[in-house]
């Protein structure tokens, strides 16, 4: 192996890739992705929640809140309704006729931080002894990403390596209807050094969108290292598809037949794995995708521990070591001239 | 330098040999010209010995030695260009020069003088997409001699060229024979194969017809031909005869007598004529 081929057979592609529309549009997509999930899903940050107290309950409720959320101070009442006017989801807590506190909401807050707030209150108004017991469930109540934001991202992760794999498609089908193939026939290039070469950008896509995916959609506490051995084994699932998509297709147009019908039976799995019911989730064991998803959900719940994650790899290069063992004859076969 | 025997393929689909069996040597430094109409397995016999299309049938040796399996040493050692110009359209001209240098395991030729030599060297920043066919063609031929070959396959490199463009391309072909390149040429087009090739073979129908100089075939078939043009049921028909040949003579007298004959030329023989004698096929 020469690893001067190798990193040519990259740059190649690369280049080729940059230079081509519908490329740069795959190789963009899971950002465009990852921002919309940001953008119209709340995450951590939107149920996190504000109170306004006033001045005078500081020292009681107020010093309680803190503990919890964010808090600010009011001089009267009045002030905390302005606040209130503001579109955020933000709870006012003000001194009552009886002595007590009333409890001020606008009537548009996101109903889940409502029942956090009321919750709260709820705690603070236990007697001390049970309220011990209880600290931990509130506590993580506000932690829980939304199912919504899992789904989210794992999408961005499995678009970016099955568009991974398409760009190498793509790059293949190329090199055959433009007879490029031959011309490297000739050369002293192995196709064991076009094919490391050619998989190096099904790695680099989805290893620079997973991280950017991250930053985007601000999760916190994700195990950085996790996240690069996932992405990596995960990778291999487009990498795979897009070969055996190169080298089954002869021209553009059979290449996105095979394109579609490829991206449907890697995609289904991982919706389902959101929908299915945990008993039936045994139907889903034959793809990839699913181990993959699975691995992901773990992830960026933070509830990922290794052994299990080990287990979740090995389902994926299982199940990808059998799809290639059925297709290996078919590739043979339609290689043949 | 290389040596053929009993080459033969067959197409999966068909029934036919596209090459039947044929053998030749090719000696270092000469330029070999394989000549033939479209379809005949000129290009066919060039994609086995570049390793493109297996061996099927047959034995090919280099240099004494039999080769079984083509390996670093041959493709680092041969040049190719092909009848497509196959380029990578989305890269310059310079650009595709440059990925295939990187692929060779020796030192390689500068891609900006090569673009220089087949007169590219303006359009080398530009993409070879929108090169003209002519271009494209130019750059392939380029490529081909990226390593240095010491044997070089050319596919109608010349051909489709317009006359300077194909002065420019031959007189690069015998500077390198000069340099002693070893150089199998594919055309049907037989005055390139008259002004380059030190031998011809004439391949039809997957078979060779005759190998020789072209000095020798003119020689042999030169001075007793005589090309008639006449008119057969509203078509020009050409027939090209030996003034030497009982059945030729025969068909002359035929022709006189029941034929409107255009025109008459006793002529010094082209490679064309004697093509069209041996095989009784027209060129493409
Ligand atoms: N890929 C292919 N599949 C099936 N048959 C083929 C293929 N390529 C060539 N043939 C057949 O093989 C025979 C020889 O073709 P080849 O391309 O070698 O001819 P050629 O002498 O190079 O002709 P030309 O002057 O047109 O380039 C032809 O009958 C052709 O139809
Ligand atoms: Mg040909």
């Amino acid at each position: 192996m020469s690893i001067k081929r190798i990193i040519s057979i990259f740059r190649n592609d690369f280049v080729n890739s940059i230079r081509d529309k519908m490329i740069v549009y795959l190789m963009i997509a899971p950002v465009l992705l990852a921002l919309v999930v940001r953008f119209f899903i709340p995450g951590y940050e939107n149920i996190s929640i504000k109170f306004g107290v006033e001045e005078s309950l500081k020292p009681s409720i107020g010093a309680f809140l803190e503990n919890y959320a964010d808090v600010e101070y009011f001089e009267n009442r009045s002030e905390i309704y302005n606040r209130i006017e503001q579109y955020d989801d933000f709870f006012g807590i003000s001194t009552s006729s009886d002595g007590n506190f009333d409890f001020i909401l606008q009537g548009n807050e996101n109903e889940r931080n409502i029942e956090i707030a009321d919750g709260l209150l709820n705690y603070y108004s236990t007697p001390s002894v049970v309220r011990d017991s209880l600290d931990i469930e509130i506590k993580s109540s506000g932690k829980t990403l939304p199912i919504l934001a899992t789904i989210g991202f794992i999408f961005v992760i499995l678009v970016s390596y099955l568009f991974g794999g398409l760009t190498i498609a793509f790059n293949m089908i190329e090199e055959k209807e433009s007879e490029t193939l031959k011309a490297l026939d000739v050369t002293p290039l192995k196709l064991s050094e076009l094919v490391v070469g050619r998989s190096i950008l099904g790695y680099f896509m989805p290893i620079v969108h997973a991280y950017l995916g991250v930053l985007i959609m601000g999760f916190e506490g994700i195990n950085m290292f996790m996240l690069l051995i996932i992405t990596l084994v995960s990778s291999l699932i487009g990498i795979v598809f897009g070969f055996a998509i190169g080298f089954i297709s002869s021209n553009q147009f059979n290449g996105i037949t095979n394109m579609k019908i490829g991206l449907l039976i890697l995609m289904i799995p991982t919706i389902l794995t959101f929908f299915l019911p945990k008993g039936a989730q045994i139907f889903l064991y034959w793809a990839p995708t699913y181990w993959s998803a699975m691995a992901l959900k773990d992830l960026v719940n933070v509830q990922q521990r290794w052994g299990n994650m080990f287990i979740q790899i090995s389902g994926i290069i299982l199940t990808l070591t059998i799809f290639i063992l059925i297709l290996t004859p078919r590739f043979k076969r339609t290689l043949k001239l | 330098m290389i040596e053929v025997k009993n080459l033969f393929f067959k197409y999966n689909k068909s029934h036919e040999y596209a090459v039947d069996g044929i053998s030749f040597d090719i000696n270092e430094g000469e330029i070999f010209g394989f000549l033939g109409p479209n379809g005949a397995g000129k290009s066919t016999t060039q994609k086995i010995l570049t390793g493109i299309l297996p061996v099927q049938d047959g034995e090919i040796y280099l240099r004494k030695e039999r080769i079984e399996k083509f390996n670093n040493d041959y493709f680092n050692a041969i040049g190719v260009s092909f009848e497509q110009p196959n380029i990578y359209g989305k890269l310059t001209g310079k650009e595709n020069l440059d990925f295939f240098a990187s692929m060779y395991d020796y030192p390689v030729q500068s891609s900006s003088n090569l673009l220089k030599m087949v007169d590219l060297d303006n359009a080398a920043n530009k993409k070879a997409g929108e090169y003209s066919k002519g271009m494209q063609q130019r750059l392939v031929f380029a490529r081909s001699l990226i390593n240095r070959p010491k044997i070089l396959f050319l596919d109608e490199s010349v051909s489709g060229l317009d006359p300077s463009n194909a002065v420019l391309i031959k007189e690069i072909i015998k500077e390198l024979r000069k340099q002693n390149t070893t150089i199998f040429l594919t055309t049907h087009n037989m005055t390139v194969a008259d002004e380059l090739c030190d031998r011809v073979a004439f391949i039809n129908s997957g078979k060779i017809v005759l190998i020789d100089s072209p000095r020798n075939l003119k020689l042999r078939y030169g001075r007793k031909l005589v090309k008639i043009e006449y008119e057969n049921d509203g078509c020009l028909n050409k027939e090209i005869l030996s003034l030497v040949d009982d059945k030729d003579k025969q068909r002359i007298v035929e022709i006189t007598k029941t034929k409107l004959i255009e025109t008459i030329h006793s002529q010094e023989a082209t490679l064309e004529d004697i093509f069209i004698k041996v095989t009784g096929r027209e060129l493409g």
